[in-house]
């Protein structure tokens, strides 16, 4: 087997440990959603912006949700100027937030594998300020690694210190799997993998359990499929103009 | 005004280019200040749509006309019922040349309107686009008009004319303001729209759409807001963004509108 393949495997299974977690996180989403409050994903960082991403606008997917794309905090507009200065800008993640009208008891699931950029925890906090429950999906140990102050909150704070309810997606501290001699290096990151898979296994769920219940949940269908694009214009109207990354 | 461009470029006037740049411009602003009475026309289309609770969109719908609708938009003194409609294929800012090579691409108008969702029967269209022979625009107003918009074309005849005199277009070509609009209006940008030539160079600068459209835009938006405090209607209409009073009464308007205008 390919060896990376093999460590993914391994963290996996790692994730599989979380299901207690997830169970709870997706019957926080689901309570939300029946009290019409409105639930958000948003990965506030380079490569975790992926992680509303790929929520967004799929097959399968939840149709009522609200993914946060954020052009500055996102890969799109400049990876380097993401990385090295943007999430690092103190007001950005509070300005992100208060423009998608979070509001109390809305729900937002936050993803960030390390988890400890100003970005990302400004945000995490004001989204606790307006009364919002966060959850996380992060990983503890990347978050304990990285400590550069550089690239930390001012506060010092890990995200999974901040939310209400964090789920581990077991990314390694240094997101990295595998160790080459001859470089000296390590290398194969798979932060962006676990964390969708943790999403997915959190989403995934969320549909499970409401469909057991017979509690109606709108999934978008595919929209290259013929007949897509007409079934989800009865989601799409309600949501376009709210969810601004449609 | 047909055929030739009403604004010469001014090759053979002894001045330097800044003295020529800014007389041409005050020549065009001259001209279009003549336009107010289609532009009371515009401000008329738009306050009925506003008292009808409907919503006016506006569309540049070219690399050069993209940014125009940012004009309008957010700011004190716009109404809060004013959606732009804003797309990075449109403008320079996610690459300027795959904007040029969009120039004639078919459905970018068609999908367009189709995307904002929030366009309804009723509600105004602002098309804005220098030559107006673009594939985006005609789509533009041909979809607005199955859709019931009044539709306003902000366009010039004479870029139109003079580049079908200089075969830089087919006979085919088809200028949007012969479109099946209510309204059209002049915004007088030659041919070229950059005013002041430099013989040795071969080339010209100088552009003069972006003031035109934006001098346009604040004249039908000044008219509206008359007749708006005319009749008495207490419409919504941002505040100053720089005071106190200002921010927190548009904080109320954002959150009111935030599921209408797209871009808020």
């Amino acid at each position: 087997m390919i060896e990376f393949l093999e460590k993914l495997h391994t963290y996996i299974e790692k994730i599989s440990s979380e299901e207690e977690r997830i169970k709870k996180a997706a019957e926080i989403i689901i309570t939300a959603m029946e009290k019409n409050h409105a639930v958000h994903f948003w990965g506030p960082g380079g490569h975790s912006s992926i992680f509303a991403e790929d929520v967004l606008y799929r097959e399968g997917e939840l149709a009522n949700i609200n993914p946060i794309i954020d052009p500055n905090i996102s890969l799109s507009h400049g990876a380097m100027k993401e990385i090295n200065y943007f999430e690092r800008i103190e007001g950005i993640g509070k300005a992100i937030v208060r423009s998608n009208r979070i509001k109390k008891e809305d729900v937002i699931v936050i993803g960030s594998p390390y988890g400890v950029n100003p970005v990302c925890i400004e945000g995490a906090l004001a989204c606790k300020d307006l009364g919002a429950i966060v959850i996380a999906i992060t990983s503890p140990a990347f978050s304990d690694y990285l400590q550069n102050d550089e690239t930390r909150h001012k506060s010092r704070k890990s995200l999974f210190h901040i939310a209400d309810y964090y789920i581990d997606s077991h990314t390694p501290e240094d997101d990295l799997t595998l160790y080459s001699k001859k470089l000296n290096r390590k290398y194969g990151p798979v932060g962006t993998i676990l964390q969708l898979i943790t999403l997915k296994a959190l989403t995934t769920t969320v549909i499970k359990i409401s469909a057991d219940r017979e509690i109606e949940i709108p999934l978008w269908m595919n929209a290259l499929e013929k007949g897509g694009v007409d079934y989800n214009d009865q989601f799409m109207n309600k949501i376009w103009c709210k969810v601004k990354a449609l | 005004v047909q055929g030739k461009s009403v604004v010469k470029k001014r090759r053979n006037i002894t001045m330097n280019a800044v003295n020529k740049y800014r007389n041409t411009i005050m020549e065009i602003i001259e001209l279009l200040t003549l336009r107010e009475a289609d532009c009371r026309k515009a401000a008329s289309l738009i306050v009925q749509a506003v008292e009808n609770n409907n919503i006016v969109h506006f569309f540049g719908t070219s690399r050069t006309t993209g940014s125009v609708a940012e004009d309008i938009f957010f700011r004190e003194g716009s109404l809060l019922c004013y959606n732009p409609m804003f797309d990075p294929s449109l403008s320079v800012t996610h690459s300027a040349s795959r904007s040029f090579y969009l120039d004639e691409s078919p459905l970018l108008g068609t999908f367009l309107i189709e995307y904002y969702r929030n366009i309804k029967p009723k509600d105004v269209l602002i098309v804005i686009d220098n030559p107006g022979y673009g594939k985006t625009c005609h789509e533009a107003v041909t979809a607005a008009n199955e859709k019931g918009l009044a539709v306003i074309a902000i366009t010039s005849r004479a870029f139109f004319d003079d580049m079908k005199e200089k075969k830089e277009l087919s006979t085919d070509h088809v200028w949007l303001g012969d479109m099946d609009v209510d309204l059209v209006i002049n915004n007088y940008v030659p041919y070229g729209d950059a005013v002041i030539p430099f013989d040795f160079l071969g080339r010209s600068g100088g552009w003069v759409s972006d003031i035109a459209n934006r001098y346009l835009l604040n004249m039908i938006n000044l008219l509206v807001l008359q007749e708006l405090d005319s009749n008495n209607y207490k419409a919504d209409i941002f505040y100053s963004f720089y005071t106190d009073e200002g921010k927190a009464i548009n904080e109320t308007y954002i959150e009111e509108y935030y599921g209408k205008i797209k871009h808020i």
